[in-house]
């Protein structure tokens, strides 16, 4: 790698990024094969590359690109036309010259790479006759485009590493000031010819041009010439070696070019993608990443500083000293600010390979994709850019694979053939948000609850309760895959649970919306850096917390008295009503394994009682929750120091930091404690997952099972399992009335009926042959309440139910997708036998009516 | 002696340009036609324009005629760089006003004939023979 010379380096990165170009080039051609501006477009970067590359004596390369430099000729002046075939091969050609860089790029010479098939592959299609149509071709097509294929898909992995590697990472290291070339005396004997690769016939012109010094003009020492003339010069000069601040593969802000949304009709005017193209060039240097990152550490360390002062400040009456501070916090502030922006780079960047991987596989799939990229320009820190890269990437793909359907099927179901898979990018909340969103057939949530189930991700019971924007959560648990058969595309044991760690690991988060039929939507949430983050420091037990500030919804302070605090027990797990709605809440001490302090401690109160709490409402892992904690000290900006493996095993905590009075504090990992105090994804021990689906549930909120039953007029009630004895089916004629009132003999007593759809008030229907009893029993006595059907037997989340009153109701919950009514069985009971509870006043059908409110 | 490099690729810019300062050459760098045009129109004032066929917004052609259609830049000498397959079209770009080509690859001595041919070389002591 060191040998590779300069100049081979900078051929290196320039031809990466115009293959970046060439290759979204190549697809939008594809959209509109006439375009004589792409076409241009494409012949010069190929053309560039072959022209360079015989200066360097890459012979390889060289011929790679002289083939397809004559494909490209015809294709520019009209002999032929573009076609699938075309832009197969050219592809390939593409990944051949991509696979060349990347062995000159790692050894230093081409070395071997396979070059043939690709170019017999060129040759094949060139010497079908030009223009020609159907059967010509078609008879020559089998041929040909395996070669092609079979040159491709070798190709096509070391380039993705290549890229990787390559000028993301390696133009980097390269940092640029050109001005110290000119120091170096123009005569500057010979350096290392090393770089030149094997000195055939350009071997000469190579030597001498390594030794070359590197810059031209002494730029800024003015020069000779007329006034107001060296500067131009000097300002270009400088500009022109040095690209794009921060050199990823594509060029600088070029727009991309979306496979031309708009047909063939919209032939772009010529050249009109030139000057802005490279105007960024102007002012920009290119800097390593490593001096950027040192940067960047350096002023993580100053802001902790700041803050030690800060704190320091705060307790002296100096105004002089806080006069400095305050000083010294708002330059720390821009400093900050300016260092992250030196780090910020388009997303385009990891977009600029979506065309190419969507039009590969759209054609694999046979499927018929448009892509769509909006917000291209929103920026990220590059560290995080390549945290997201894969995620996105697997989302892409899966959207093309699983999401989208074959033509045929969207024809069907009343949509255009082609789908649409959109990339949007835009700030919001202090987050960048990258959505993929296509408008495919749709997530089915029962599907998905189905295949957790068959898995033994879940159990039955467990599925059931779950609405549907959990059971989407369920995409999420490791090892989940809904597609049936695993696909050759995206099914590369790489799930939706990877996609969310990643993420999650940059401290973002990843949501997903689906309707069926309809399309989906996967919603990326990234923090805009990574080294410093807004967080709130928390007490417990007496040390302190740093909590992201990202996961925090609001602050809720309770008060000491336990009665009026609105924590409330469901069995063991405390729950906050919050506005009316039950807030589960995770006590910070218990998760901590940490005695609970001691009430009127010094460091704050116990957990639930003693002189109050706080409870920091979070959002993470797609639920909220109640973070009970003893105390909320402030804000802080702090910077995030890794933690040793030991600690990070644990899986509590993100990181750790040092506070402006010198403490340590660790950062809490909300996402984790989220998943483990909850309900949701467990370990991958079976036992421990048991214990804790127990746990969480109990956490979370009662479940309880209740039967459904249909009671006419559309309407249904919900009423508690537990204490139904039986359900009988009971003949009209066999009831009789006593007293008014409708009973029938059953098991050697007398067994009152309600109807209840007249105790509801849910007339309409006509009297059915036979009643459906469902019977209640206590002691020994029962009643029987009449509904119209049994429609099913399902989990019930008591957090849900609405607190709507109504006669005989106790509020309705959604069930299965349909509002349900609740019943107050009590009531209905009376309704029956007014007699019923007069025994003895059950505590129990208490309690079971008091568990469903 | 001062040249205007004109390529839209930076290896080869840099590649043409190390060449002539091998032979003493001041050099200035322009990216396509329109870019050098721009310079010109500022008021650089270079002995040799070396211009590559290729490039977008405006191609060598282009800026060849545009230079010669215009007095101010009489005394400046333009001398095509291009690859063998464009040789065809070297015979547009002298009739529109280049003086000379060169055929990319080339060495640097090649390079030298021609200017010596076009009688620029530059003072012997900043010559240097290639290794």
């Amino acid at each position: 790698m060191g040998d590779i010379d300069d100049i081979v380096r900078e051929f290196l990165v320039e031809s990466y990024e115009n293959l970046d170009q060439l290759d979204r080039d190549l697809v939008a051609l594809e959209e509109s094969p006439g375009s004589r501006q792409l076409l241009s477009s494409i012949f010069r970067t190929i053309h560039t590359i072959k022209g360079t590359s015989g200066f360097l004596a890459f012979s390889r390369l060289e011929r790679v690109t002289h083939a397809g430099e004559n494909l490209l000729v015809e294709l520019r002046d009209g002999r032929r036309s573009m076609d699938q075939r075309t832009t197969d091969v050219l592809l390939a050609l593409t990944d051949s010259v991509r696979d060349i860089l990347g062995a000159i790029e790692g050894s230093g010479s081409e070395g071997s790479v396979e070059i043939d098939a690709t170019i017999a592959a060129i040759e094949a299609v060139r010497a079908d006759v030009p223009g020609a149509t159907a059967a010509a071709p078609a008879a020559e097509a089998p041929a040909a485009a395996p070669v092609a294929e079979e040159a491709a898909e070798p190709v096509a992995e070391p380039a993705a590493q290549a890229e990787a590697a390559g000028p993301a990472r390696k133009p980097a290291r390269k940092v640029v000031a050109r001005k110290v070339g000119a120091a170096r005396a123009a005569g500057a004997a010979d350096g290392d010819p090393a770089g030149g690769p094997d000195g055939e016939e350009g071997g000469s012109a190579v030597a001498t041009l390594l030794d070359e010094p590197v810059a031209a003009p002494a730029p800024a020492t003015g020069g000779p010439a007329g006034p107001g003339v060296p500067t131009v010069p000097a300002q270009r000069h400088a500009a022109e070696d040095v690209p794009a601040p921060a050199p990823a593969p594509a060029p600088a802000p070029a727009p991309v070019p979306a496979p031309a949304p708009a047909a063939p009709a919209a032939e772009p005017a010529p050249e009109e993608a030139g000057p802005g193209l490279r105007g960024a060039a102007e002012t920009s240097i290119r800097v390593d990443v490593e001096v950027l990152d040192a940067l960047m550490r350096q002023v993580g360390e100053l802001v902790l500083a700041r803050n030690q002062i800060s704190r320091l400040a705060q307790g002296t009456d100096e105004p002089e000293l806080t006069r400095s501070a305050q000083r010294l916090n708002l330059i720390a502030a821009e400093l900050q600010e300016g260092v992250m922006k030196t780090r910020m780079q388009p997303i385009e960047h990891v977009w600029s390979k979506m065309p190419r991987i969507v039009r590969d596989l759209a054609a694999a799939c046979q499927r018929e994709v448009q892509l769509e990229m909006v917000g291209g320009d929103t920026e990220l820190d590059r560290g995080l850019l390549e945290a997201v890269k894969d995620p996105l990437t697997h989302l892409v793909r899966n959207a093309v694979d699983h999401g989208i359907e074959p033509p045929a099927d969207r024809v069907a179901a009343g949509k255009t053939p082609r789908g649409t898979l959109a990339l949007r990018a835009y700030h919001a909340g202090g987050q960048v948000v990258v959505e993929v969103a296509d408008d495919g057939r749709g997530i089915d949530p029962d599907k998905v609850a189905a295949a957790a189930v068959r898995k033994g991700l879940r159990t039955p019971e467990q599925v059931a309760g779950l609405g549907q924007a959990d059971l989407l959560q369920l995409l999420f648990l490791p090892g989940f895959s809904t597609a049936e058969a695993v696909t050759k595309v995206s099914g590369r044991g790489v799930g939706m649970d990877v996609v969310r760690t990643k993420i999650e690991a940059t401290g973002g988060t990843v949501e997903v919306e689906s309707t069926v039929g309809q399309g989906t939507v996967w919603r990326l949430r990234i923090p805009l850096t990574l080294a410093i983050m807004p967080t709130l420091t928390v007490v417990c037990s007496g040390d302190v917390y740093a909590v992201p500030q990202v996961n925090l919804l609001e602050l809720v302070a309770i008060d000491g008295q336990r009665d009026q605090s609105g924590i409330e027990f469901v069995h063991s797990s405390p729950v906050y009503r919050l506005r009316g709605e039950l807030l589960p809440l995770v006590s910070l001490a218990s998760v901590l394994q940490l005695p609970a302090a001691p009430a009127g401690g010094t460091g704050g109160a116990g957990d639930d009682e003693g002189e109050g709490a706080v409870v920091a409402v979070m959002q993470a892992d797609g639920r909220r929750f109640g973070l009970l904690v003893d105390k909320v000290l402030s804000t802080e900006e702090i910077v995030v120091k890794p933690l040793s493996a030991r600690l990070k095993s644990i899986g509590i905590y993100a990181g750790a930091t040092v506070l402006g009075d010198g403490r340590v504090a660790l950062i809490l990992d909300v996402q984790s404690i989220a998943r483990r105090s909850l309900a949701g994804e467990a370990d991958a021990l079976a036992d421990e997952a048991q214990r804790r689906a127990l746990a969480d549930a109990a956490a979370t909120s009662e479940v309880e099972q209740v039967l459904v039953a249909g009671i006419g007029g559309g309407r249904r009630v919900a009423m508690p399992l537990a204490s139904v004895a039986r359900l009988e089916h009971v003949q009209l004629q066999d009831v009789e009335l006593v007293g008014g009132r409708e009973v029938v003999q059953y098991r050697g007593t007398i067994l009152p009926l309600a109807r209840l759809d007249r105790v509801l008030g849910a007339y309409g229907e006509e009297e059915a042959a036979e009643l459906l009893v469902v019977v209640y029993s206590h002691g020994n006595r029962s009643v029987g309440l009449v509904v119209h059907e049994i429609v099913d037997i399902v989990d019930d989340v008591v957090a849900r139910h609405s607190d709507i009153e109504d006669t005989g109701l106790v509020g309705s919950t959604v069930l299965g997708g349909r509002v349900t009514e609740l019943l107050d069985v009590r009531q209905a009971i009376l309704a029956a036998d007014a007699a019923f509870y007069d025994a003895t006043i059950s505590d129990e059908t208490y309690a079971m009516a008091g568990a469903l409110r | 002696m001062r040249a205007l490099v004109i390529d839209d690729s930076r290896t080869m810019r840099r590649i043409v340009a190390g060449n002539l300062q091998q032979l003493g050459f001041e050099t200035y760098q322009a990216e396509h036609g329109q870019d050098a045009l721009d310079l010109l129109d500022g008021g650089l004032e270079v002995d040799l324009c070396c211009i590559d066929w290729n490039m977008p917004v405006m191609d060598g052609l282009t800026f060849v005629s545009r230079v010669r259609a215009d007095p101010r830049w009489r005394s400046v000498t333009l001398m095509m760089v291009t690859t063998e397959s464009e040789q065809g079209q070297i015979v547009r770009a002298l009739a529109a006003g280049a003086h000379e080509y060169l055929i990319k690859p080339f060495t640097p001595d090649a390079l030298r004939d021609k200017l010596e041919f076009l009688g620029l070389t530059a003072p012997a002591w900043t010559v240097e023979e290639p290794a």
